[in-house]
C-alpha cells in the first residue's frame, strides 16, 4: 500500500496556508496605492526578495519532476537543474539592474521605457498572458495531482483550493503578500530538502537481492469498464484486491557488502556508480484490445545511470540521429535564455528600491537556488533506491521518499510540495493580473486609471485569471507537468529576450523592430509547439511521425527567428524615418 | 545609519564598467555551458569513459556548472560593488 491519506499532512498545510493568509490580510492593510500593490512600493529588503525569487522559481516542475526524473532515470533529470540555474547567470549579468532602471510595474514598462507606444505594450503584455498561462497549467496540474493521492480527494479539489487560495492571496496584498509567501516557501523548501540530503547520506545504502523480494516481476495495469485492474485483479485493499506496489532498490553493492552506513555527499556518488541497480520502464500496448500500461523492472549499472541518455526525451544523445541530438541543443538552449524572460520572475525586480538591491537579490536568488538544485540530485537518487517509488507517478517521488523516514517527514514535505505551487501561481497571476490592468486597460485602451483604481481592476483580472487557471488545470489533468514548462521556456526565450537584449545592446532598436521581434519569436515557437511530435503524440494522440516538424524543442530555431525579426524590423523602419 | 537606506545613484561609467564586467563574465560561463551542451550532445561516450576519483566526469562537470554560476554571481557582486555598498555594510 503505497499511499494513505495523511491527516498530520492537512494539519500541516492548513497551518502553513492560516499563516500565508494571515500574513496577505495583515499586509493588505498596507498595501493600498497601485505602486504597493504591484511592486511592493519598491519596499522589500535584497535578501527577503532573494529568497522570494527562489520561492516564485522552484514550482512544482522543480520540486516533484525533477527529483521525480532523477529518481525513475538518473543524471537526465538533472540536465533540468543545470540548465534552470544556468539560466539565472543570464538573468544576473545582463537582466538585473537594467531592467530595475527601466521598468516600474511590469515587464513591458521596461520594453517601453523608451518609445511610449501602445504596440510594444500590446505584445508584451499578450506575450506575458501567454508565457504565464502555459506555466500556470503544470502549476494546477501539479496541486490536483498531490491531493489525490495525499489527501484522498478528487483532483478537482485539489485545482481548485490552489486556485482559491492563491487569488485569496494576490488580491488582500498583492506583491507584498506575493513576496512573502514566496519568501516562507523557499526558505522552507531549500531547509527541508537539506534535511532530506543529510537523512539520505546517514542512512546510506543496503543491498536488497531478488531471495529477499516476495515479487520482482512486472505490474501491468488496464483500464476496464471505469475500474483500474492491476496484474488482472481490481485495483483496492480488501480481499481479491491488488494495489502497486512500492519499487525501487540497489540490487548488489561493490564489494560485497550488504549495507555502508553514513556516507559523504562523494562517497555516495562513488559508491552507487559501483553499485547495479533496479529500475522501472514502462510500455503501453494493447491486449486482448484493452489499453495496457506494463510496468517492467530492469537491472543496470549505477555508472550509466550517472550519464546522460536513460530518458525517453533524451535517448537521442547516445544515438546518431542529428535531429535528437539538436532537439536537446534546443532544449538546452530554452533553458538558459527562458529564465531571463520569464515575466513574473522580471517583476520581482521591482520590488527591491535600486539596482544595486536588483543585483544583490539575483545573487541571494542564484545561492539558494543553486544549492536547491545540487540536492535534487541526492533526492532523486536516494528515492531511486528508497522502495517508496510508485511506478505510476515519479512526481510522488520526493513526497514518498520523506515517507521512508517517517510520517512526519511526509507531512511536512507533502505540505511544502503545496505551497511550492502556492508560491508560484501567486506570481503568476499577479505577473497577469498586472499587465491586464496597467498594459492592456490603462496602455492599450487608453483608460486613464490612477491609485486605487488602478488595483481594483487589478484585482477584479487575478479573480478573472485565478478562475482561468481553475479552469485550465481541470482540462489538462494528466499532462506531464515538466514537459509543460520546458515548452513555457521556450516561448518565454523565444518572445521575451531577444526584444530585450537587443533595446539594452543596440542603439539601431526601433519599437517596430520590438513589436515585431515579440509577435514573431512568440507566434513562431507557439506554432512549432503545435505542429511538433510531442504535441501530436502526447496530445493529439496522433503518430508523431506525421507532425509537421522533426524536432520537439523550438528554441533553437525561435529564438535567432526573434532576434532576426528584431533587426530586420528596425533596420527597415530606421531606413524609412 | 541612513545610509542603509540609500538609493544607489548610478553614473554613465559606472553602468558601462557593469556592462562590460557582466558581459565578460557570461561569455566565460556561456562557454562552459555550450561545452558541456556539446559533450553530452556529441562526445557522451568520453563522458561515461572518465571517472576521475570514482565519480563520473558528467557529475563532475555538471556540479562544476552549478557551482560555478554560484561562484560567478559572488565574483560579480564583488566586482560591482560600489563604495556606498561598502560602507552600508561595514
Amino acid at each position: 500500500m503505497i499511499y494513505e491519506t495523511s491527516w498530520l499532512a492537512v494539519g500541516i498545510f492548513g497551518v502553513i496556508v492560516a499563516i500565508t493568509l494571515g500574513l496577505s490580510f495583515y499586509l493588505g492593510a498596507k498595501a493600498k496605492s497601485s505602486e504597493g500593490y504591484f511592486a511592493a512600493g519598491g519596499s522589500i529588503p535584497w535578501f527577503v526578495n532573494g529568497i522570494a525569487f527562489a520561492g516564485d522559481y522552484l514550482s512544482a516542475a522543480s520540486f516533484l519532476g525533477i527529483c521525480g526524473m532523477i529518481a525513475f532515470y538518473g543524471y537526465d533529470g538533472f540536465l533540468y537543474s543545470i540548465g534552470y540555474l544556468a539560466g539565472w547567470v543570464v538573468a544576473l549579468l545582463v537582466i538585473a539592474e537594467p531592467l530595475k532602471r527601466m521598468g516600474k510595474y511590469t515587464f513591458a514598462d521596461a520594453l517601453d521605457s523608451r518609445f511610449q507606444s501602445q504596440g510594444i505594450k500590446f505584445a508584451a503584455s499578450l506575450s506575458t498572458l501567454i508565457v504565464s498561462v502555459f506555466y500556470l497549467i503544470p502549476q494546477m496540474v501539479g496541486a490536483g495531482s498531490l491531493v489525490k493521492p495525499l489527501l484522498g480527494l478528487p483532483y478537482w479539489t485539489g485545482v481548485v483550493m490552489v486556485g482559491t487560495v492563491v487569488v485569496v492571496i494576490v488580491v488582500a496584498a498583492g506583491m507584498v503578500s506575493t513576496t512573502y509567501v514566496q519568501f516562507l516557501k523557499g526558505g522552507l523548501l531549500v531547509i527541508f530538502s537539506l534535511l532530506l540530503t543529510i537523512l539520505i547520506l546517514w542512512r546510506g545504502f543496503t543491498a536488497v537481492p531478488d531471495a529477499a523480494l516476495t515479487s520482482t516481476q512486472a505490474q501491468t495495469v488496464q483500464v476496464r469498464d471505469g475500474k483500474t485492474w492491476i496484474d488482472g485483479s481490481p485495483q483496492g485493499k480488501g480481499p481479491g484486491e491488488r494495489d502497486f506496489r512500492a519499487v525501487g532498490r540497489v540490487v548488489e553493492l561493490p564489494d560485497e557488502l550488504t549495507a555502508t552506513g553514513p556516507l559523504g555527499p562523494l562517497e555516495f556518488l562513488r559508491v552507487l556508480s559501483r553499485s547495479q541497480v533496479e529500475i522501472w520502464s514502462t510500455e503501453k500496448k494493447f491486449i486482448d484490445g484493452i489499453p495496457t500500461t506494463i510496468y517492467t523492472p530492469t537491472v543496470v549499472d549505477g555508472h550509466s545511470l550517472l550519464q546522460p541518455g536513460n530518458h525517453p526525451t533524451f535517448k537521442g544523445i547516445r544515438g546518431q540521429k542529428w535531429t535528437e541530438k539538436i532537439d536537446f541543443i534546443s532544449l538546452m538552449l530554452a533553458l538558459f535564455c527562458g529564465t531571463a524572460s520569464l515575466p513574473h520572475i522580471l517583476i520581482r525586480y521591482y520590488t527591491v528600491k535600486d539596482q544595486a538591491s536588483a543585483r544583490k537579490s539575483t545573487i541571494v536568488g542564484i545561492g539558494a537556488i543553486g544549492f536547491f538544485y545540487v540536492l535534487t540530485l541526492y533526492i532523486g537518487l536516494g528515492a531511486m533506491v528508497s522502495g517508496t517509488l510508485d511506478v505510476t507517478d515519479s512526481n510522488m517521488a520526493a513526497p514518498l521518499l520523506a515517507k521512508s523516514f517517517g510520517n512526519w517527514l511526509f507531512a511536512i514535505i507533502s505540505a511544502i510540495a503545496f505551497t511550492t505551487v502556492l508560491g508560484t501561481v501567486s506570481g503568476l497571476i499577479i505577473a497577469a493580473s498586472g499587465t491586464v490592468a496597467h498594459d492592456l486597460v490603462g496602455g492599450l485602451m487608453g483608460i486613464e486609471l490612477q491609485g486605487y483604481a488602478l488595483v481594483r481592476v487589478a484585482k477584479i483580472a487575478s479573480v478573472v485569471v485565478g478562475a482561468i487557471a481553475i479552469g485550465l488545470g481541470l482540462l489538462f489533468e494528466g499532462m506531464n507537468v515538466t514537459f509543460l514548462v520546458g515548452w513555457a521556456f521556450s516561448v518565454a526565450a523565444s518572445a521575451n529576450l531577444p526584444a530585450l537584449v537587443m533595446l539594452l545592446f543596440w542603439k539601431g532598436t526601433t519599437k517596430t523592430g520590438l513589436i515585431l521581434g515579440i509577435l514573431v519569436g512568440l507566434f513562431s515557437s507557439l506554432f512549432w509547439i503545435l505542429v511538433c511530435p510531442d504535441t501530436f503524440s502526447k496530445v493529439y494522440g496522433l503518430p508523431p511521425a506525421d507532425a509537421w516538424v522533426q524536432l520537439s524543442q523550438p528554441g533553437i530555431f525561435t529564438i535567432p527567428l526573434g532576434f532576426l525579426a528584431v533587426f530586420l524590423g528596425s533596420k527597415f523602419t530606421n531606413r524609412h524615418t | 545609519m541612513h545610509q542603509l537606506n540609500s538609493v544607489e545613484v548610478e553614473d554613465e561609467a559606472t553602468i558601462n564598467r557593469r556592462t562590460r564586467i557582466g558581459l565578460f563574465l557570461l561569455a566565460i560561463y556561456g562557454t562552459a555551458y555550450a561545452l558541456f551542451i556539446g559533450l553530452c550532445a556529441f562526445a557522451s561516450q568520453l563522458m561515461a569513459d572518465w571517472s576521475p576519483w570514482g565519480v563520473p566526469i558528467s557529475i563532475w562537470y555538471g556540479m562544476g556548472l552549478m557551482l560555478g554560476a554560484m561562484l560567478m554571481a559572488l565574483l560579480y557582486g564583488r566586482l560591482c560593488r560600489t563604495r556606498s555598498d561598502q560602507n552600508s555594510i561595514g
